[in-house]
Parts: C-alpha cells; sequence; structure tokens
C-alpha cells in the first residue's frame, strides 16, 4: 500500500538499492517508496520533454506503473533512474505519435519564468523560452533512437557506456547515433540561422 | 577536406563526451573551418546542458503519488497466475495464428498446378485443320489428333495428307 510517511522522505539514492530489491520481489510498497525517491526528478525530465505539466504528469504515472510491470526486467546493469528514463523515452515516443505536444502554455512559461534570473529583462526571458522551444522542437524532429541518447547524454548525465548499458547496445553504436544526431541538430540550428537573416 | 572528414565525428564526440582527444589538438590549430565545426558543436552541446541544468525543481504532486500508487495496487491484486494465463493464452493465440498460416502455405504448395488448356497453348492459325500431315503432327490436343487421323484414313490418293502421310510412314 501506499505510504505517506514523511520519514520517507529522507531516503538517500544510496538506500534505493534495498528498496530495489524489495521491488523486485514484488513487494508493492517498497515500490510506492521508490517512486518517492525518483518521482520528482522523472517529472522534472517529463517536463522537459513535455513543456506542458498535465502532460508531464502523464508522462510521469504511465512511466512509473510501466516500470513496476517491467521491474523484473531491470538488470541493475545501469542506473536505475537511467532505466526509467529510457521507459519514459519510449513513452514518449508515443506520446508524439498519438499528438503532437501542446505550445508553451501558460503553466510551462511560469514554471520556466521561476527558474530565469530574477533580475533577467523580459526580452531575456523570451529569448530563453523561445530558445527551450527551439532546442525542444529540434530533439522532436529526431528519430527515436537518436533523441534517446542525446537525452539520455545532455539531459540525465549519463556516459557513454551507461548509455550503452540502457539501451542494450555496444558504445560504438551509442557514439555512431550520438554523432548522427548532432549532425542533425547542426543542420536544424543552421537552418534555423538561415531563416532568421 | 577528406581528411577532416574523418575528424569530424572524433570532434562531435569529444566535445559531447567532454573528454579530451590529443590528436584532435594539432588538427585544430592547423585547420579553421574544424575549429569552427568544433565551435558550433560546442555551442549546440552547451545549449542543451544549459537548458537541462535550467529546468526547475519540482516537488512531484501527491495527486501523481497516489494515482501511482493505486494503479501499482490494482496491478498487485491481480493475481500472478491470472498474469500468467494471460500471457500464455496470447501465446496459444499465436501459435494457433502461425498454424493457420503455415496450414495455408502448405496446402497451396501441395495443389496441383493448374493445366494450360490446349487451346490455349495453339494459335488461332492452328486450331484450324489444314490439310497438311505435318501440321496435324504438331496437335496438341487428342481431339485434334484424332480427326488428323479419321481424315488419313479417310482421304484419297489423290489428296494431300494422304501423300505426305504416306511419305512420312515410308520413312519412318
Amino acid at each position: 500500500m501506499f505510504s505517506l510517511n514523511p520519514a520517507l522522505n529522507a531516503i538517500k539514492l544510496e538506500d534505493s538499492t534495498d528498496l530495489l530489491s524489495r521491488v523486485q520481489q514484488g513487494d508493492a510498497e517498497a515500490f510506492c517508496d521508490l517512486c518517492r525517491v525518483y518521482d520528482g526528478r522523472l517529472l522534472r525530465q517529463a517536463m522537459a520533454l513535455c513543456q506542458d505539466a498535465s502532460l508531464a504528469e502523464d508522462l510521469a504515472q504511465e512511466t512509473l506503473i510501466a516500470a513496476w510491470k517491467s521491474i523484473r526486467r531491470y538488470n541493475g546493469r545501469c542506473r536505475f533512474f537511467t532505466w526509467l528514463c529510457s521507459i519514459m523515452l519510449h513513452r514518449y515516443r508515443k506520446l508524439l505519435r498519438r499528438k503532437r505536444p501542446a505550445a508553451l502554455t501558460k503553466e510551462t512559461e511560469d514554471s520556466l519564468l521561476n527558474v530565469a534570473d530574477a533580475a533577467a529583462s523580459p526580452a531575456t526571458l523570451n529569448e530563453m523560452k523561445e530558445q527551450a522551444a527551439f532546442l525542444q522542437k529540434c530533439l522532436d524532429n529526431l528519430p527515436h533512437k537518436q533523441r534517446q541518447i542525446v537525452y539520455l547524454r545532455f539531459y540525465v548525465e549519463n556516459s557513454l557506456e551507461e548509455i550503452a548499458l540502457a539501451v542494450g547496445c555496444s558504445v560504438g553504436t551509442v557514439k555512431s547515433r550520438l554523432f548522427k544526431a548532432l549532425e542533425n541538430l547542426r543542420k536544424m540550428r543552421a537552418l534555423k540561422t538561415l531563416n532568421v537573416e | 577536406m577528406n581528411a577532416c572528414r574523418k575528424f569530424r565525428k572524433r570532434i562531435a564526440l569529444s566535445r559531447a563526451d567532454e573528454s579530451n582527444d590529443a590528436t584532435l589538438v594539432g588538427h585544430l590549430t592547423e585547420c579553421a573551418a574544424c575549429r569552427a565545426y568544433a565551435a558550433e558543436i560546442s555551442a549546440l552541446c552547451d545549449a542543451h546542458k544549459t537548458r537541462a541544468a535550467a529546468l526547475p525543481e519540482i516537488d512531484a504532486p501527491a495527486r501523481l503519488r497516489q494515482k501511482v500508487a493505486s494503479a501499482i495496487n490494482e496491478a498487485s491484486s491481480t493475481p500472478w497466475l491470472y498474469a500468467s494465463l494471460r500471457k500464455a493464452l496470447a501465446g496459444a493465440a499465436a501459435a494457433a495464428l502461425a498454424l493457420l498460416i503455415f496450414t495455408f502455405w502448405n496446402k497451396q504448395q501441395q495443389a496441383p498446378t493448374p493445366v494450360e488448356p490446349a487451346s490455349s497453348v495453339l494459335t488461332d492459325n492452328t486450331t484450324e485443320i489444314k490439310p497438311s500431315y505435318a501440321a496435324y503432327r504438331n496437335a496438341f490436343s487428342a481431339d485434334e489428333l484424332e480427326m488428323a487421323l479419321d481424315r488419313y484414313s479417310s482421304a484419297g490418293a489423290d489428296d494431300e495428307i494422304y501423300r505426305v502421310g504416306t511419305a512420312f510412314l515410308n520413312s519412318q
């Protein structure tokens, strides 16, 4: 059952190993505790992908439920959060197929405003928002496998070796996909510059 | 320029992975195009890293945890046997489908090749009976052959078919 024990807020990431082994034995309560460790970070990453608060929440929820269903497949070779993120990317891919995420909502704009420097001018804030939206649009336009690598590298901050373990391919393949993704992103950026000019 | 192409992947990966590739340094000091490329890739990587770092810290709302918990509890209340049964049923359905496809394919393989009707083999000219034994020899259907033999047996000595047929029989 779901626990609202405040003491669980003190759970550190290092403690999650024990939780994980309990979860893999089918302990639902342990999984809820594990969710408390990761759901904030996961939601943050979902927000980066969806740029929409309600979509991000749905995505995080779907990810956690999918993780529970396939928890036995987690082999511990990569970090648990990386594994969660790779599930989330698969769910996000399905979301993209169903419909393109809506443009920035008011809520997202507010959340972006919160992170911006309070002293920044409105023009700077606008620029930051546009830049964030453009970067996400570029990511969305990448093929799934390339997007997965870029996302895990820059947003989840995994090493290429960790990405290879999470995705289940060789480091060489990861390098190849990353290079292709960077080339594609560079071209998109160049196209945008040309359009602006 | 070809040499630069070889360097591009290494430049991009070294920027993305923040690794130091000593052999690149020498090339970058010499090649302005590659320096520009490296700067471009660095800017690209930095943009994504900056965006990632600027993502707001979010506390997951209680409703998210409640939703996940209720979904998990619901899934947990489903007995493992039921889940296994569902898997087994799915497997059986897949096997049945495969068997059906195989049976259909096998039946297709065993079916006799349809015989082309003799009339379709013959051209319009050959279907018409000509007074030439040589033409009758080329008859493809039993009917045509029978007709040819009938005609030969009833042919007179001055009939062409009789002369040609006799010449043929003598030559055998």
